[in-house]
């Protein structure tokens, strides 16, 4: 073969090669770390070293991973791939909008006709339990605040879930917060960096809540107080995002009575809020700590009334709003409550239940209809065999 | 491991580039280069090793066996015996699976199991004993360095196809010197910004964009894989050149701006290549070529992209895809020459274009019927309107990057790169010194931040 001759430049080779030793060098020596909190997950530390996982490719692929995962400057590269983005004009990033000031999610699309099936779920729950249900879903700001979008921002379309409550439901009441949103939609009612509501975008589905039960409210009577101005959200995490910080502020009232709050685990605190969550990266666990399956908060509240609450993390802030209507709340997330049904049912005497959902986890995650369809199976089987008798 | 694992970037690749500087001029270097380019192949997986190993071991001494026959009879039946092993091997796992995995679960998962870079590494073989039994050369005398030959961890699992003939000269001598290294730094540098900022980024674009039927939509998603493939083979195979050089090895470019062909006979002259040439030199020439009778002749292009489409995959569309370029070619070669070489040089290009937009359709989609759909979509037929938000909203977030595909593809990037060395000039190696450290840091921002996907020709 007819070799060519090669003129180059000859400092490229010895400085690659030294970038590359350096790196490899300071990999092995820097200590390896079990989180990031930049991207806001675990980091792998280890990979799986056996003659089947070689065998098949598992242990190289393990390694790899952790190699990337300890990689030095992992956080600055991360980022520094946001700003590229960002600088070549892309204005999406992992189905995360780079809006006006803010990252917005894109609404997921919804999964299995998860919608329609947990509607029928909640109709007949409704009607087998007998009491008085109200069904909140919450949009996200990709569909409150489409200023802050990018220009022509594809967003996913939430209209068809909505009108699907407003029409299907039947027996539970739609406690819609879209025009209480919508009403506030130049206000900070949805975090920068994160996925959920802040705590005046909570206010207001309070306040649909209530008024849905016909609890007159006035938020007017809640003090937001500021508690951290360097929150940085799922949203910042999944994108890289910097330069955008959030402010977590609290909602306090005078008329906030005295409660317990009884954990999953059977621990009892007086307060609802977890400020040690405020040196992590994850600081809306503030409001209620980290996903639970059950909590039981009993107040001293002058009503009768008692709140069987079933959710996701979005309804997390908006307790705080609810304390003083309710002589206990308790609050189940089906994504991690596994029994029986009937041990909360009969655990207090319920005058309300609501369900108070993000559109994500309403429009994706089947738990909440699986949740109920067990609890409906049983009790209608009961109903009929009444009904037989 | 691939060419864009963190892994290998700052693990393998200075481990064993540094090291073998010891032993690069030793009669060790080539079965160093062996033991770690098995190291490379085994690190996704023992039992793809095994079968690489066996494909080696076994094409070895049947090349011996072809070398020492001089009955011509006897040679043939060693050849067609050597041959048929690796085509078998090649049919189980490739087509066994697709073409007869109704009839039972485990046949339909046997192309999961397919060791990466079977095809590439197979062919690699194949020309060995093709080469042999013709005379072009003599059988390899060391195992090991026809094991560096075939599995040369720079281009075991992607090409470019070897060519034992006109290789094996090197496999005996192969220095590394202070420009080869400097020119393999830069290719390998070059291939990692293909892949990593473009091709990676077009296929993001392309699981945005897919399922859109606007026109807009539907030639977006058209264009996104027409530049991922190329970026991404291309990529890779200037990679897999770098790395060659760092080792001393001169491999030809299995690509030479395929998009600025004026006809699909151009195309294919500047495209893949290595597989080209194989087909050439191992297919097409054997049949009789061209001379033949017209009819004859036919059937040789239609049989050689015929199988051209079958060594890209087994489904329909591929086979569709291979009688359609050989159908061009054919429409070329008999009518259309004499009309291109007139027409305006924008016009045969863009009929260049537009066909390997086309091919690429039938390339890219799971079955032929949505693959003619997306074609439609091009001409107008069957959108659901012109374009919508989805389609505007990632034609302009993605500007930047159908700019910088097209000065990479054109060729102007070359130019432009002339241009920065005249002004710069003595300044120019530290500036060059100083990008190529720029690139190489937003590449790892890429890779780092998981938006790397593997390479796509590794499938086939």
């Amino acid at each position: 073969m007819k070799k060519k001759r090669i003129k180059e430049n000859r400092y490229l080779a010895p400085a690659m090669s030294l970038l590359l030793v350096c790196t490899l060098l300071l990999s092995l020596i820097l200590p390896d770390r079990s989180f990031s909190a930049a991207e806001n997950r675990a980091l792998a530390k280890s990979a799986t070293v056996s003659l089947p996982a070689m065998e098949d490719g598992t242990t190289g692929r393990e390694l790899n991973t952790w190699f990337s995962d300890q990689f030095p400057g992992r956080n600055m590269f991360f980022h520094l791939n946001y700003l590229i983005r960002k600088a070549a004009g892309e204005r999406e990033i992992k189905d995360v909008f780079l809006g006006k000031g803010a990252l917005l999610a894109n609404p997921e699309a919804e999964k299995n006709d998860n919608i329609s099936a947990t509607i029928n779920a909640l109709n007949q729950f409704s009607s087998l339990s007998g009491l008085p249900c109200y069904v909140m879903v919450c949009p996200s700001a990709a569909t409150v605040q489409p200023h802050k979008l990018p220009y022509d921002a594809p967003v996913r379309g939430v209209s068809p879930a909505f009108d699907a409550l407003a029409m299907n439901l039947n027996g539970p009441v739609n406690a819609d917060v879209r025009s209480a949103l919508n009403d506030h939609n130049q206000e900070y009612i949805f975090y920068r960096t994160d996925h959920h509501w802040t705590t005046k975008g909570a206010g207001q589905g309070a306040k649909t809540l209530l008024e849905s039960m016909s609890i007159q409210t006035d938020l007017n009577e809640f003090e937001l107080m500021p508690v951290s101005r360097d929150f940085q959200g799922t949203l910042a995490s999944k994108t890289g995002s910097i330069g955008l910080n959030d402010t977590i502020e609290l909602a306090v009232s005078k008329n906030t009575p005295n409660y317990l709050v009884t954990w999953a685990d059977g621990t009892k605190t007086s307060s609802i809020y977890n400020k040690a969550a405020l040196n992590t990266k994850d600081q809306y666990q503030v409001f209620l700590g980290a996903n639970q399956a059950k909590v039981r908060i009993d107040t001293d509240a002058q009503t009768n009334r008692s709140l069987l609450l079933f959710k996701d993390s979005y309804a997390n802030s908006m307790i705080q709003y609810l304390l003083p209507y309710f002589s206990s709340i308790t609050i189940v997330d089906p994504r991690y409550y596994f029994q029986d049904l009937d041990l909360v049912m009969a655990s207090d005497l319920f005058t309300d239940i609501a369900f108070v959902y993000s559109y994500d986890t309403f429009a994706t995650i089947s738990s909440l209809k699986d949740l109920l369809n067990d609890w409906n199976s049983a009790h209608q089987a009961e109903s009929d065999q009444e009904t037989e008798g | 491991m691939v060419f864009t694992d963190l892994t290998f970037l700052f693990g393998f690749l200075p481990v064993v580039w540094l090291l073998y500087r010891l032993v690069a001029k030793t009669k060790l270097a080539n079965f160093y280069l062996l033991i770690a380019s098995l190291i490379f192949y085994g690190w996704g997986g023992l039992r793809s090793l095994a079968i690489l190993i066996l494909v080696l071991v076994w094409n070895y001494l049947a090349a011996g066996r072809i070398g020492l026959e001089e009955d011509p009879e006897k040679r043939k039946k060693v050849l067609f015996l050597a041959v048929g092993v690796n085509l078998a091997v090649l049919f189980f796992y490739r087509y066994l699976g697709v073409w007869f995995g109704g009839l039972s679960g485990q046949l339909a998962n046997l192309p999961k199991l397919m060791p990466v870079g079977l095809s590439f590494y197979l062919f690699s073989c194949l020309s060995c004993l093709f080469d042999v039994a013709s005379n072009r050369c003599l059988a390899p005398s060391s195992l090991i360095n026809f094991g560096v030959y075939a599995a040369f961890f720079g281009r075991v699992n992607m090409g470019p196809i070897g060519h034992y003939a006109r290789f094996e000269e090197q496999l005996t001598s192969h220095p590394v010197t202070r420009a080869k290294s400097a020119q393999g730094m830069s290719l390998f540098l070059q291939g990692m910004l293909r892949k990593v900022i473009l091709a990676d980024n077009f296929a993001l674009l392309y699981g945005t964009i897919n399922g859109n039927t606007t026109w807009l939509g539907n030639l977006l998603l058209g264009f996104a894989y027409f530049f991922q493939l190329y970026f991404d083979f291309s990529g890779y195979s200037r990679m897999a050149r770098g790395l060659a050089l760092l080792f001393g090895f001169q491999i030809d470019p299995n690509f030479n701006l395929p998009y600025t062909a004026a006809s699909v006979q151009d195309f294919w002259r500047r495209w893949h290549i290595s597989l080209t040439d194989w087909f050439r030199d191992y297919v097409y020439i054997p049949l009789g070529g061209n001379r033949v009778s017209a009819n004859r002749w036919r059937i040789n292009i239609l049989c050689v992209w015929l199988l051209t489409g079958l060594w890209h995959g087994a489904a329909l569309p591929f086979i569709v895809w291979g009688l359609f370029q050989g159908g061009l070619i054919l429409l070329e070669k008999e009518y259309l020459n004499a009309g291109l070489k007139k027409l305006p040089a924008v016009i045969s290009h863009l009929y260049l274009i537009l066909t390997q937009l086309i091919g690429w359709t039938f390339f890219s989609s799971p079955s032929l019927m949505l693959a003619l759909t997306r074609i439609g979509r091009y001409f107008a037929i069957g959108i659901s309107e012109f374009a919508d938000y989805a389609a505007t909203f990632e034609l302009f977030g993605n500007l930047g990057l159908f700019f910088l595909a097209i000065l990479l593809s054109s060729g102007l990037s070359v130019l432009l790169a002339q241009m920065f060395k005249k002004q710069l000039k003595g300044k120019w190696q530290f500036w060059n010194t100083l990008g190529w450290i720029g690139v190489l840091i937003v590449c790892i921002s890429f890779l780092v931040s998981a938006t790397a996907r593997t390479f796509l020709y590794a499938a086939f």
